[in-house]
């Protein structure tokens, strides 16, 4: 079962073309969206959650058409974007009270909780915080309602290394219940290759590939050779190809290789941006 | 809805400090002048321009995103807002009333004291009432020249001593009617709003 759904989504905006983009999030699994800034991520996280209005196609969440019952549903939704938007007045003690007051489920004491981890001072505005204590207690604040499906939005992307590797973890804690979800969106590619069990590649408002990413491992490959072997492979598997001092490289399709020919595996990120080469930037 | 006023009552009470700043200043100026009604003025019209100040900060720090991301209605967001601005509104009414109608010497009357807090109370919805809507149409920057302007305005009127002509204007009209004008103004404003803020895009 998805506990999101996207199909058929447009929206276009003076210079910007979102294209029939559809996208599932599977009950229990860790969806990552890359893509380069303005490829549509925030976009379609905003279309999600209803703060856009889409110009065409459906979405639902947890099987409910969004606009219809998005409030209701909203409980059960934490989210985090990639600017916080607390008020920058108010100290973490504040924001708690109002979110009580907000969420069905609100956890003061898991929320009390998320702070000492995260090591949020209670005695500091928001506006005197770090933008890494910033986005940190907007994560706190999305691991305290009970939700059941999180939506991040560059969220960790102004995190330390160990701060990010300590929200990495809490993440696969949080989907070892098979009813917890998570759309993450990030520039930090490689986070998202450890963290996420699918990978959905958005490029200038279309989407160029969505997929497991153990399939997306097996699938594509790399080969470093000399010219005479490379003219082997079937063009139609090669996505890429590079001349080197070294020798040539070429980014492929594992399935139908000639057998001469071996593939070593090839990192996300590198696919990514080989991928958006391709396309054209 | 209760965890939005708090917030915005959050809001305020950081500038607390100004607002006291403020009326200790105009105060001081009514002692020195020996006339309380003149700090009137501002006890109505500063309560109705907060929720403004508030919407301005708002825009400035995201929070309409963040809203957004909350299991909140956006209709009950602006409901809100106004009931914020009625309280706001209902509070300076109370001080502005007790300035006119409680001073040495002066033989208190239960009657006049709830026409000027009528009073008081419809003048200040005056603000919130043109401001909120152009702020959630066109930004904080366009609603804060209308809520200028109407500030400059209300003080013109209600704050000097040249105005008495327009007292006595104001006056030979039916009260209840211009109340009643007024609160029509405030209602049909926060439907605007509704209406507005339920169509924006929160990009």
């Amino acid at each position: 079962m998805n506990v999101l759904e996207i199909e058929q989504v447009c929206k276009s905006y003076p210079g910007f073309y979102l294209d029939h983009l559809n996208l599932a999030v599977p009950e229990g699994s860790i969806v990552g969206l890359i893509g380069e800034n303005g490829a549509g991520k925030s976009t379609t996280i905003k279309l999600i959650l209803d703060l856009l209005k889409r110009d065409e196609g459906t979405i639902r969440i947890f099987g409910e058409e969004n606009r219809e019952k998005i409030t209701d549903l909203k409980n059960d939704i934490g989210v985090v974007l990639d600017e916080v938007g607390l008020p920058v007045m108010l100290k973490s003690g504040q924001i708690g009270k109002i979110m009580k007051e907000a969420f069905r489920n609100w956890n003061e004491e898991q929320y009390q909780n998320y702070l000492k981890m995260f090591d949020i001072p209670e005695d500091k505005k928001f506006y005197d915080m770090s933008n890494g204590t910033k986005m940190k207690l907007g994560l706190a604040i999305a691991f305290s309602h009970d939700a059941k499906l999180l939506i991040l939005d560059e969220a960790t992307n102004g995190l330390d290394p160990i701060v990010r590797d300590k929200v990495n973890d809490i993440l696969m804690e949080f989907t070892r219940d098979e009813k917890h979800s998570v759309l993450i969106s990030s520039h930090i590619v490689s986070d998202l290759e450890k963290l996420c069990d699918y990978i959905a590649f958005l490029h200038k408002g279309k989407l160029m590939l969505f997929e497991e990413k153990d399939i997306l491992n097996e699938q594509y490959g790399i080969v470093h050779a000399e010219e005479d072997i490379l003219s082997q492979i079937d063009p139609a598997l090669i996505i890429h190809r590079k001349i080197t001092p070294y020798g040539d490289e070429a980014v492929v399709k594992k399935e139908g290789l000639p057998a001469s020919v071996q593939a070593s595996p090839i990192g996300i990120e590198d696919l990514f941006i080989i991928m958006s080469r391709e396309a054209g930037i | 809805m209760k965890a939005l006023i708090r917030k915005d009552f959050y809001e305020i009470m950081t500038n607390f400090r100004t607002i006291l700043v403020v009326l200790l200043f105009f105060g001081a100026v009514a002692v020195f002048m020996k006339d309380a009604q003149f700090i009137t003025p501002y006890m109505v019209i500063l309560p109705g321009s907060l929720s403004s100040s508030v919407v301005n900060l708002e825009e400035r720090e995201k929070w309409n995103l963040f809203a957004g991301s909350l299991p909140i209605r956006r209709k009950t967001v602006i409901d809100g807002k106004y009931v914020f601005s009625l309280i706001l509104v209902l509070i300076g009414a109370v001080l502005a009333a007790i300035c006119t109608n409680i001073r040495p010497g002066q033989v208190f009357s239960i009657m006049d004291f709830i026409l000027s807090l009528l009073a008081f109370f419809c003048i200040g919805l005056l603000i919130p009432a043109f401001t909120l809507p152009v702020m959630y149409k066109f930004g904080p920057e366009k609603g804060r020249y209308v809520s200028m302007f109407l500030i400059i305005t209300c003080v013109l009127i209600f704050g000097t001593g040249s105005s008495m002509k327009i007292w006595e204007t104001i006056g030979s009209f039916p009260i209840w009617a211009g109340g009643i004008a007024i609160v029509v103004v405030f209602v049909l404003s926060w439907l605007l709003s509704i209406k507005i803020y339920e169509n924006k895009e929160m990009s």
